[in-house]
């Protein structure tokens, strides 16, 4: 009993709790990343990844004696700026695709030989202001 | 003159650094001139990187006199952000400014639509801006910031043209740039965490093989592997760049990928370089053999002319990968690995644009009907031609001088009592007969009877781009002595 | 780099022109030809300014780092200088006949653009210095061929390259990897008389044997030795200065030239008689020469025929150097250019009388003597050359490895050397019989003067003149043997100088 609780209170401690807590986290993303296939839900579990390494890292910051470390927090306040643009990134995507597409998934696999190939260097492309060939897509970003 | 051009050199490369992101910005800021600032911004950024060149070459050949650090706003590390410029990273600067070149002159060609420069412009040159920072940046987070640059501004590359196979493209190969990125930072973490450190000569100098240093090993690399598409993380690699626009293909088959594996070698010569075990290296070379052979595969199976550059890639960063445990018997030997990463890139870069090229001619580039194009079209077939001879490792090429160096490796494993070396060798050799099958089914069609159409019209560019690239990696031949000596200013590196 | 430039500008004439014609559009007609010609004939002068500076002893080197520790070297010496003048003289006269067989064919600048590199390549060869840059070349070669293989573009000929490319580059890495093996064992020397390999004979017994036999898979092959042959009676469907040039000047001499390479430059020949190497490349050469005979008897085909009967005197040269006695290789080296010389002829016939009658078989060949005896007569002498009647050419080649053989103590060989005449003779000469003494009963096809209108000789004259000229050379070089710039004397003065083999008379 004692030890079991001596355990409990050592693993309660920031400095091992975080970072246990953070790796469950990105071991969950991970697993939501691979087994869900709306992007949408994709998205949030790179989010979720994400917010585990922050974890880790603000764990790992507080281990020790004295004052957290000022550096992780600068490293975790950086690693969120850029998670949130690329999540922004991510979403604007996905958005674009559903609109395409009607559906909020990839389409399957390697483009084979009867995929259309886009080209934009081709002037045919924009003659009437719309792609070359209308069974690849019409919503372009202009 | 060495003591001044030691003293230049700081001031150098933060200069390019400043250059490259201001030409970025400039473009940015300015979309509708953004075609003109980038031309402009793309010659002088290779001046730079040319002159900057030239004054670390004449700062050697002592590798502690001509290798320099520079505290950026002068804070020294841990606090501040070094930059860090050594033979490696000046080999690849090089190269990144060959290929930014060559492909910022071909896009003035492809890339016509007013809309649609004003997209690619400020994209392209944060991309090149993003890999100039990360072959300078000395410090592990700050790695992980550039790779994000040149990640996002990929994957916006890829997806720009609007399509649903390009956005879905874009998306996977999002996905998988996320994913690599967040477990290279989960490994940064930990390291960060054990030594209270991010610059990467600080860390080397402190990290030992424990088990922190192996998790951190595992998870950094595998997160670069899936951004280099090292076998067997590279599924995604064949959609996203058989489905980009040519230019955007070249630089990510040609510099993207080659950048994430710049960082696994970077970090296995110095951080991880006590965790390497002759078992590991083993492990390493028998997945560089599968992708050799599946790539290859894929290759002769493919259907489209782009697909089969995308899966050539594929198969020969095997070679990169069967490069590893020559290394661990031959230390010296990671030279020649960047030797023909750089081989490689040239001349990838150039088949992609060659393609490109006949794929606007045409309208498709579906490998069954291209003949007419391809026989109408004597000298891009000659561009993908001359590039696939390096890429096969035949002479008179860069390919040829660098699967050379790898045979001698190889070979010289197997002399010094390793059995399993002679399967590296069989690789090594192997592969080029591969390689030769897959380029000559892209090329072979030239010679067929036939009609002959030259398709749509191709603007200059786009006609002599490809030639001129070609040429230079056929020419990386004769740079060899230099690029191996160039990259021995490499303080700390065997 | 004393002289370097001499060398440089040599591969450059043929190079130079070639890289200009892959440019010219293909109207541009004059200027190909009078670039094909400049290239050919500049390069004509500049190997005669050469082979006078060597045979005043000056010495011609020019050398660039191209790895550390290994060079690409261009160097001079009297065996390479032989193999350069065979192909600058034959690359001459198979331009003018290449210009007249191509008249009016679509692609001309790309089959002259990879013409020229091919030549550029075996010149390359020829100046080689060293292994590795051999190599070089033979692989330039190997890939400069493929398009003119292929040229026709008929699903024949895609085969034939596709056959000929799996052979050539799959020997082709096996002699690349061959040759770094022994670049690591031995550094990147050039080749030196009497070999270089001394040093490791004694503890690299074993290695030094692999080796060979890897050196001669990936040699053997161009040369095509047999088993590794088949790739050649198959790319016969090339047109016919491609098939020339196949058989005499480039390909099937850069193989036998690397074995001579091999056995004289780098084992030495010492050392490959001590370890039991010579022996071996003997009996497969031995094999050949007859295998190939039989097989050249079997076929009907023209070309083939003729084909077959490259194999097997190709492996002549082989058999000479095997056969490792100075006469022996006096026989072989002198093979080099008279089988170059007669075969050229050969096939040119074999053109003319395709192109200008549509006769590709031996059966079609009855009475082609009275319509076109200029081209009848050079086959004739170049038939009689191949068997060996004196005083032609052949005759020389077989009496120096008859010789060579009794100085071997191999009298075996000797008994080879008949039955390949005895062969040579049941298959040359039946389409020279037939070509005289048969009778053509229905008109001749026209399909030259059908397409171009009436010709003032017996063809145009762009086919004609080299046929008269090699047919002549082949006499000349057998009847003018004794002087001193001869194939032979200059082969004696190779032998004399370079080896430091006991003295010998004739």
């Amino acid at each position: 009993m004692n030890g079991l609780a001596e355990t409990l209170a050592h693993t309660l401690a920031p400095g091992l709790l975080y970072p246990t807590a953070g790796a469950i986290l990105f071991a969950l993303g991970l697993y939501g990343l691979i087994r869900r296939h709306h992007l949408v839900l994709r998205i949030l579990a790179l989010n979720i990844m994400g917010s585990g390494v922050f974890m880790v890292l603000l764990g790992v910051a507080a281990r020790g004696e004295g004052p957290p470390d000022p550096v992780a927090q600068a490293l975790t306040l950086t690693g969120i700026v850029v998670a949130v643009s690329a999540t922004a990134f991510a979403l604007a995507l996905v958005v674009h695709l559903t609109r395409l597409t009607g559906h909020a998934v990839m389409l399957p696999g390697p483009p084979d030989d009867d995929v259309p190939v886009e080209d934009i260097s081709r002037e045919t492309h924009h003659a009437d202001g719309s792609p070359a060939d209308p069974s690849s897509g019409e919503d372009r970003p202009s | 003159m060495i003591p001044a051009d030691a003293e230049l050199l700081p001031g150098a490369i933060a200069g390019l650094v400043a250059l490259s992101l201001a030409v970025a910005i400039l473009a940015t800021a300015w979309p509708r001139q953004a075609h003109r600032i980038g031309l402009l911004g793309a010659l002088a950024v290779t001046a730079w990187v040319l002159g900057l060149s030239a004054l670390f070459l004449n700062a050697g050949p002592d590798p502690e006199a001509a290798a320099t650090r520079v505290a950026l706003g002068g804070w020294e590390a841990p606090l501040g952000l070094m930059l860090h410029l050594d033979g490696l990273s000046m080999t690849l600067l090089v190269l990144t400014a060959v290929v930014g070149l060559a492909t910022s002159l071909y896009s003035l060609g492809y890339v016509h639509d007013r809309i649609e420069r004003r997209q690619f412009w400020p994209l392209w040159l944060w991309l090149w801006a993003g890999l100039n920072m990360l072959f300078l940046s000395g410090d592990a987070f700050n790695l992980y910031i550039t790779l994000e640059v040149v990640s996002l501004s990929a994957v916006a590359l890829v997806a720009f043209t609007g399509t649903a196979a390009a956005v879905s493209g874009a998306v996977r190969y999002l996905l998988v740039n996320i994913l690599g990125s967040l477990s290279f930072l989960m490994g940064v973490v930990l390291l960060f965490g054990e030594h209270g450190v991010l610059d990467l000569v600080l860390l080397e100098a402190r990290t030992e093989a424990g088990p922190t240093e192996r998790m951190a090993a595992v998870l950094m690399t595998a997160g670069l592997m899936l951004k280099a598409a090292l076998f067997p993380l590279h599924v995604w690699l064949a959609p996203a760049h058989g489905s980009a626009p040519a230019p955007v293909s070249a630089v990510l088959s040609g510099l993207v990928v080659t950048g994430s594996f710049y960082l696994i070698l970077r970090l296995w010569m110095g951080v991880f370089a006590p965790l390497a075990t002759p078992a590991f290296g083993i492990l390493v070379g028998m997945l560089g053999v599968a992708a050799l052979v599946w790539g290859s595969l894929q290759a002769l199976r493919a259907g489209r002319l782009k697909s089969i550059v995308a899966y050539s890639t594929v198969a020969q960063f095997g070679y990169l990968l069967v490069a590893f445990p020559l290394m661990l018997v031959d230390p010296g030997a990671w030279r020649v690995v960047v030797f023909f990463a750089v081989v490689h890139a040239l001349a990838k870069a150039s088949v992609f644009l060659a393609a490109g090229t006949l794929q606007h001619a045409a309208g498709h580039d579906r490998l069954a009907d291209l003949g007419d194009v391809l026989r109408a079209r004597p000298r891009t077939v000659f561009a993908l031609g001359l590039a696939g001879v390096s890429l096969m490792g035949l002479p008179f090429t860069g390919g040829f001088i660098a699967k050379y160096l790898l045979l001698e490796a190889g070979l010289g494993t197997v002399l010094a009592g390793s059995v399993i070396g002679v399967l590296w060798v069989l690789a090594i050799a192997g592969g080029g007969l591969l390689a030769a099958a897959y380029i000559l089914r892209m090329v072979a069609p030239t010679f067929h009877r036939g009609r002959e159409d030259a398709g749509e019209t191709v603007s200059p560019w786009m006609d002599w781009v490809p030639l001129g690239l070609a040429t230079i990696a056929a020419l990386a031949g004769l740079a060899g002595t230099l690029t191996l000596n160039t990259l021995a200013l490499t303080p700390g590196a065997p | 780099m004393d002289g370097g430039w001499l060398l440089l500008a040599i591969l450059f004439s043929s190079l130079g022109p070639g890289i200009a014609i892959f440019f010219l559009p293909e109207h541009r007609q004059g200027l190909r030809t009078a670039l094909n010609l400049g290239g050919a004939g500049t390069k004509l002068a500049l190997v005669a300014v050469l082979l006078d500076g060597v045979l005043r002893g000056d010495e011609y080197y020019f050398s660039l780092p191209l790895m550390p520790g290994i060079d690409l070297v261009l160097a001079a010496d009297s065996l390479s200088l032989l193999f350069a003048s065979l192909s600058a003289v034959l690359w001459f006269v198979t331009t003018i006949y290449a210009i007249g067989y191509l008249e009016g064919s679509p692609r001309r600048s790309r089959f002259f653009g990879f013409f020229s590199l091919c030549v550029s390549a075996t010149v390359g060869i020829a100046l080689s210095g060293n292994l590795v840059t051999f190599l070089i070349f033979y692989e330039i070669l190997t890939l400069a061929t493929w398009p003119l293989v292929v040229h026709r573009g008929t699903p024949a000929a895609l085969r034939a390259g596709r056959l000929y490319l799996a052979y050539t580059l799959t020997s082709g890495l096996v002699l690349f990897t061959a040759i770094v093996w022994l670049t690591l064992l031995a550094g990147a020397e050039g080749f030196t008389p009497g070999g270089y390999l001394d040093g490791l004979a004694d503890t690299h017994a074993t290695t030094l044997q692999i080796l060979f036999v890897l050196l001669m898979i990936g040699f053997g092959v161009k040369a095509a030795l047999v088993p590794l042959h088949s790739w050649l009676p198959i790319a016969m469907v090339a047109p016919a200065p491609v098939s020339a040039l196949l058989h005499a000047v480039a390909v099937v001499k850069a193989g036998a030239f690397g074995i001579i390479r091999v056995v004289n430059d780098v084992y030495g020949t010492e050392l490959a008689i001590e370890l039991g190497l010579t022996a071996g490349l003997l009996v497969v050469a031995a094999i050949t020469i007859v295998y190939a005979s039989i097989q050249a008897l079997r076929t009907d085909d023209l070309k083939q025929r003729l084909a077959f009967s490259t194999i097997s005197q190709v492996s002549y040269i082989i058999l000479g150097v095997a056969l490792a006695g100075p006469l022996g290789i006096i026989g072989g080296l002198v093979h080099l250019v008279h089988q170059g010389i007669t075969k050229i002829t050969l096939f040119f016939c074999a053109g003319n009388f395709a192109e200008t009658l549509g006769i590709h078989r031996i059966s079609e060949l009855d009475g082609v003597g009275r319509r076109m005896p200029l081209t009848m007569l050079a086959f004739t002498l170049g038939a009689l050359g191949m068997i060996g009647l004196p005083p032609l050419a052949g005759f020389v080649t077989k009496w120096h490895l008859g010789l060579g053989a009794l100085e071997a103590g191999m009298p075996w060989v000797l008994g080879v050397l008949i039955l390949s005449s005895l062969l040579n003779a049941a298959y040359f000469l039946p389409p020279v019989i037939r070509g005289w003494l048969g009778e053509r009963r229905e008109p001749w096809h026209e399909p030259l003067q059908a397409q171009a209108g009436p010709t003032r000789f017996e063809t145009h004259w762009m086919l004609l003149f080299p046929v008269v000229f090699t047919a002549a050379l082949g006499l000349l070089v057998g009847l003018f043997a004794g002087l001193e710039l001869s194939p032979l004397g200059w082969v004696s003065l190779i032998v004399r100088r370079d080896y430091s083999l006991p003295e010998f008379g004739l």
